[in-house]
């Protein structure tokens, strides 16, 4: 379940709380690989360091690595000696490509069989509407 | 082993945690002499010395009853200070503060010791005999006159008065040598008993006395030793006396005050060269091996 | 001894008169790591960080501390470890500005400095009189105090009781800013598990003297198992004898156990595997015989 913050005006996160259901570091790294589908950071720039996210989001710096040691397996990130960690190229295409795939198979039949359950057929939904 | 450096701010906490209670030990018996000074009576007695002898003697009496005054209050509060200080930082807890620092039990329990036993004293001598000195010009102008006052022979009293004080100063790590021990186990017996240490001393002393006049075992007598050796240290080592009477004798007198002091001290310091001092001693490094040991359990124990 | 061993304990033992207050305690805190003490009241846990800083003898067993032997070399380990005890202590009658002076004067890497800026966070003004200030005040000043220390080991005995929550926000704040910097490592023995959990990389479980357990979170993760499960296969769980059987939520679905290892296969496909909540492990491992078993 992929989970999605949005800033306060004052750029400071709201008080996360981690859920029960997966280890903190796997939700830390669905949370930074949302940010990412969104362009934050773009491809080809420099992640945040450890220290920085660990304060962002008061988790140890340990549990921070898990989550960009998962993300950097997943292909997203490299590491550029001496330099840090940085957003692949084409991250964000991978990105979107795995959660497509992964909403089609496993997000989407839920969703249709809750559709049918209310009798909603397409025509029902307001397709060109925005958010 | 905590360095010399750590040993300043130690002495510098006790300044900053007592500070207002030695002022008020200062300037209020001041500001009543002040005050009685200046508008108190003033009986002379029978037979009040004539002529020059007066502004001398009330001088001379201002100056011994300020110093003696000051010392005493300044010493018997230090005393009464020092003989609860194992057990000071429990009441608020702040025990555990101090012992997270890194302080070596030995200084912890040596500055404060030295402190209100040595230099608070001492510096109520000091203080005492400036209070006396302003307390005689204050007497000799309200019984005489200012002029009286400046007329004093300074020249022969000043040099007395400093050789006093030093040998006074001298005298006072001389006769808390001789106290130690019993001063130690007062603070040991406080730490064990809390507030009843001062009861299990005197009920010890009682005990003993006891002991002395139907065995004749003489440990009374020994402890009244340590007592006397410390009186003495303090002052009246070489057991030789001044005389006066009359004016001129007066200031004889007063010239030899200075050699007399140095005499007295190097009396004093020959006392020192004593087996009873030496088991003294050794019973304080016991003593002091003690509290050592009850302030190291002191913060794991319940206390 | 290895040098990336802040801590090291083998078989430790404390008595209080006839009690054991530690029995056979063995651990090792490496550099850089955030370890959480747990346990009940009594389980030993102050005891255990006074050994660690000289405060208690232990009767058996062997304890390093940075290389030293505590009781020995105290002076020494605590210019380099620093120790905040459980209750608010600082002494009443000094200024808090009183307190900055005397430590720059008896701890050679305190800094002066640091204290007074991580004091500007807090609401304590230097020229505060401690007798002033309010128990939680005490220890925000105590807290900054010791946080402008240089230690490589950081001693923390409930460190957030008495705070708010802004203030316990602000600590955790800090911890992280300062102290995780690979080097050195933190000690917290704290009852806010929860609040906690997300900062720890390593766990120390005590009840009754005894170590139940010693492990990192990531060990964690991997050797324990819970299953959130629905009401009616509750019992086939149940026969698969889990640490702990609890509640996640209201309604049949809210079921959970957790296994000390994976159970078999069978009985993993009874429900969803969700993630081992320190919360939950601390009771199965530390609950008190005269609890219910089979407590929902």
């Amino acid at each position: 379940m992929v989970c999605y913050l949005s800033n306060t005006p004052l750029g400071h996160p709201m008080q996360q709380t981690w859920d029960q259901r997966l280890p903190i570091y796997q939700q830390l790294a669905d949370l930074l690989a949302a940010r990412l589908l969104d362009g934050d950071p773009p491809e080809g720039d420099a992640m945040p360091s450890v220290r920085a996210l660990a304060g962002r989001y008061l988790l140890n710096p340990l549990t921070v690595n898990r989550a960009l040691q998962a993300l950097g397996d997943a292909g997203l990130l490299e590491n550029r000696r001496g330099l840090g960690l940085y957003v692949m190229p084409g991250a964000r295409a991978r990105l979107r490509a795995s959660e497509r795939e992964r909403f089609l198979a496993t997000e989407w039949p839920r969703l249709r069989a809750h559709l049918r359950r209310l009798d909603i057929g397409p025509e029902q939904l307001r397709w060109e509407e925005n958010a | 082993m905590t360095t010399m450096n750590r040993l300043i701010p130690l002495v510098q906490r006790e300044w900053l945690q007592h500070r207002f209670g030695w002022a008020l030990l200062v300037l209020v018996p001041l500001g009543l002499g002040v005050l009685l000074g200046s508008v108190g009576h003033i009986d002379l007695g029978d037979e009040p010395p004539r002529g020059a002898m007066l502004p001398l003697a009330i001088t001379a009496i201002s100056l011994l009853a300020c110093t003696a005054a000051m010392f005493v209050i300044l010493w018997g509060a230090s005393l009464i200070f020092a003989s609860g200080l194992a057990r000071r930082d429990h009441g608020d807890r702040s025990i555990e503060f101090w012992l997270s620092l890194p302080v070596g039990h030995v200084a912890s329990i040596a500055v404060p010791l030295v402190v209100h036993l040595i230099v608070v004293p001492a510096a109520a001598l000091v203080i005492g005999l400036a209070a006396g000195v302003l307390m005689s010009a204050l007497l000799v102008t309200r019984l005489v006159d200012f002029g009286a006052w400046l007329a004093v022979p300074w020249g022969d009293v000043v040099p007395a008065l400093l050789a006093v004080l030093g040998r006074l100063v001298a005298g006072i790590p001389l006769a808390t040598l001789w106290l130690l021990p019993l001063v130690l186990l007062l603070v040991l017996l406080n730490a064990w008993f809390k507030r009843w240490g001062l009861v299990v001393m005197v009920a010890g002393t009682v005990v003993l006395v006891i002991l002395e006049r139907t065995t004749g075992i003489g440990l009374a007598s020994v402890v009244a030793d340590f007592a006397n050796h410390a009186a003495t240290s303090f002052i009246g080592a070489s057991r030789t006396e001044l005389k006066a009477s009359g004016a001129e004798e007066a200031l004889a007198v007063l010239r030899q005050v200075p050699r007399w002091a140095g005499n007295d001290l190097l009396a004093a310091l020959r006392d020192l060269a004593s087996p009873l001092l030496a088991g003294g001693l050794l019973a304080s490094a016991g003593l002091f091996a003690l509290l050592i040991e009850w302030r190291r359990r002191g913060a794991s124990a319940a206390n | 001894m290895d040098a990336n061993l802040l801590v090291e304990a083998r078989s430790l033992g404390v008595r209080y008169g006839a009690k054991r207050a530690l029995d056979d305690v063995s651990f090792t805190i490496p550099k850089g790591r955030v370890v959480g003490l747990l346990g009940h009241n009594g389980a030993g846990k102050t005891t255990l960080l006074k050994a660690l800083v000289g405060l208690v003898k232990p009767a058996q067993g062997e304890l390093a501390v940075l290389g030293m032997n505590p009781l020995r070399d105290r002076v020494d380990l605590l210019e380099q470890a620093c120790y905040i005890p459980d209750v608010a202590i600082l002494p009443r009658w000094a200024r808090v500005a009183d307190l900055i002076g005397l430590m720059s004067g008896l701890h050679p890497r305190f800094s002066a400095a640091r204290a007074r800026e991580l004091l500007r966070r807090t609401s304590v003004d230097p020229a505060d009189k401690v007798k002033s200030l309010s128990k939680g005040m005490v220890v925000q000043a105590h807290l900054a105090l010791v946080a402008a220390i240089d230690a490589r080991l950081m001693i923390l005995d409930e460190p957030t009781l008495g705070l708010d929550v802004l203030s316990r926000k602000a600590f955790y704040e800090m911890l992280i800013d300062e102290w995780c910097d690979g080097e050195r490592s933190v000690l917290v023995s704290t009852h806010q598990v929860e609040e906690i959990e997300a900062l720890l990389s390593d766990v120390l479980m005590l009840n009754e003297g005894k170590l139940v357990l010693s492990i990192s979170l990531e060990d964690m993760d991997r050797r324990f198992v819970a299953l959130s499960h629905d009401a009616s296969v509750a019992e086939q769980v149940a026969a698969a004898h889990p640490l702990l059987r609890y509640r996640t939520g209201p309604g049949t679905a809210g079921n959970a156990a957790l296994f000390d290892g994976a159970p078999a296969e069978q009985v993993m496909r009874l429900g969803q595997r969700v993630r081992p909540s320190l919360v939950d492990l601390f009771v199965a491992l530390t609950r008190r015989p005269e609890l219910d078993r089979t407590q929902f």
